[in-house]
């Protein structure tokens, strides 16, 4: 008997098309698929946030202050004084904004040159000394702390907790990373929570309360623009992270001028910051 | 920023995965007319005849690397399901070299058929689950001399 081994029809066994069309549409497919459910995840997140009581945050914060987790993140505390002064500032100003009574502000004043300052959880507002370094006057503080304190007052940090704690378990459930993994990823995500990046609209959102909030207080909103030259001034200096938590600078800077340009009186004087805090604060170019 | 190298490395290996294997195919099917004389059969035993002829083993192994774009099809692949083509011809690949390199074995043994012929696979990624793994295939079986 005469056996015999044929070549064997390629196509068979090989696919016809190309290796790169095949990627595509799996990429396209997923990504489209991925930003559709984060999206509706997001919206969810948003929604479901809103329900969650303002009490719940301070004790989430009061526990990992007890961890001293806090105090790793953000850094040393600065002067007491400073910041004693800087939280009558922002009671004042909490007041002006018509903050319920059961959202108390916590400023805390960190020793660190970078120029930022942020809110966080629980009503928690961090303001690092190279911010206040730069600011000449009490207008330009106050505008800062109203922005801080508008964003506790709309609950932005916990929308945004909500939204990168929903994104963490979303990205992670599908990556599909171990059960430990998983837990250790979304601690760590917590732990970043201190650091939230707001959304666009949260910054322009808590721009126009500050500047009502100056308006109310003042009676006017001279020095609130400063905010913005301070950034623009100071692109040599280590911004990024101002930039990159406040992004949009311009377009933020635009509205705030406009406010201003509508809501004239002005020219009234602006408050110069204490002489002792000028003595205090470190100097500006350190 | 995070996804720079990831598209660099998918570039790379898909640069590089798809000219390896383009060569890869084209040495494969040389070969393979070269070395279409010698027979091979899944069945355990030769004909009543040829049962006086003698007999060795005869192997072929080969291990291939899945490269980074395989690797990210593939699991883009995963999430979907259907066929994983990236996968498909590494392992027709490797599943042909393995008995041209059995075939190789058995024309320098001297054998012009091999009975009972048999493939193993294995994969080799050990360690963390996202590691860009290979695929070994082992072909072995009886050449008759």
């Amino acid at each position: 008997m005469e056996y015999e081994n044929p070549q064997i029809d390629e196509t068979i066994n090989l696919p016809a098309g190309h290796p790169l069309k095949d990627f595509a549409i799996l990429l396209t497919g997923v990504a489209a698929f991925a930003l559709a459910t984060f999206y509706m995840l997001i919206l969810l997140a948003d929604y479901a946030t809103r329900y969650i009581p303002f009490s719940f945050e301070q004790t989430l914060m009061d526990q990992l202050e007890q961890f001293s987790a806090l105090e790793q993140v953000m850094g040393q505390p600065g002067d007491e004084e400073i910041e004693q002064y800087l939280q009558a500032l922002a009671d004042e100003l909490a007041i002006a904004q018509q903050l319920p009574g059961d959202m108390p502000i916590t400023v805390h004043y960190i020793e660190t040159p970078e120029l930022n300052a942020y809110a966080t959880l629980g009503g928690h507002i961090y303001l690092f000394s190279g911010l206040l370094a730069s600011c000449d006057d009490e207008n330009t503080l106050a505008m800062i702390l109203s922005h801080e304190i508008a964003h506790v007052h709309h609950r932005h940090p916990i929308v945004a907790l909500g939204r990168g704690f929903t994104i963490a378990v979303a990205t992670l459930s599908v990556v599909g990373a171990s059960t430990s993994d998983i837990s250790y990823k979304v601690l760590n995500y917590f732990g970043l929570a201190t650091q939230l990046s707001f959304s666009r609209q949260h910054e322009l959102e808590a721009d126009h309360t500050a500047l009502e909030t100056l308006q109310r207080h003042y009676g006017h909103v001279g020095g609130a623009d400063r905010l913005f030259e301070l950034i623009g001034n100071s692109e040599k200096n280590p911004l990024n992270t101002l930039l990159s938590t406040h992004p949009l600078t311009q377009q933020r800077r635009q509205n705030v001028v406009e406010f201003i340009d509508n809501h004239p009186g002005h020219s009234t004087p602006e408050i110069k910051l204490p002489k002792w805090i000028e003595q205090k604060r470190p100097s500006e170019n350190h | 920023m995070e996804l720079v190298p990831l598209l660099v490395l998918t570039i790379i290996g898909y640069l590089s995965g798809s000219i390896i294997e383009r060569r890869h195919f084209r040495s494969i099917r040389e070969r393979e007319s070269q070395l279409i004389g010698i027979l091979t059969f899944s069945a355990k035993l030769p004909p009543a005849e040829d049962f006086d002829k003698q007999s060795v083993l005869v192997t072929g192994n080969v291990v291939i690397s899945v490269d980074y774009f395989k690797h990210i099809s593939a699991a883009l692949r995963n999430l979907i399901g259907g066929r994983v083509v990236a996968y498909e011809t590494l392992m027709d690949r490797a599943r042909r070299e393995a008995i041209l390199r059995m075939k190789t074995d058995a024309k320098e043994k001297g054998a012009s058929q091999i009975f009972n012929v048999k493939l193993e696979t294995s994969s080799i990624s050990k360690g963390g689950a996202n590691q860009i793994g290979s695929v070994e295939v082992f072909a072995y079986g009886t050449g008759l001399i």
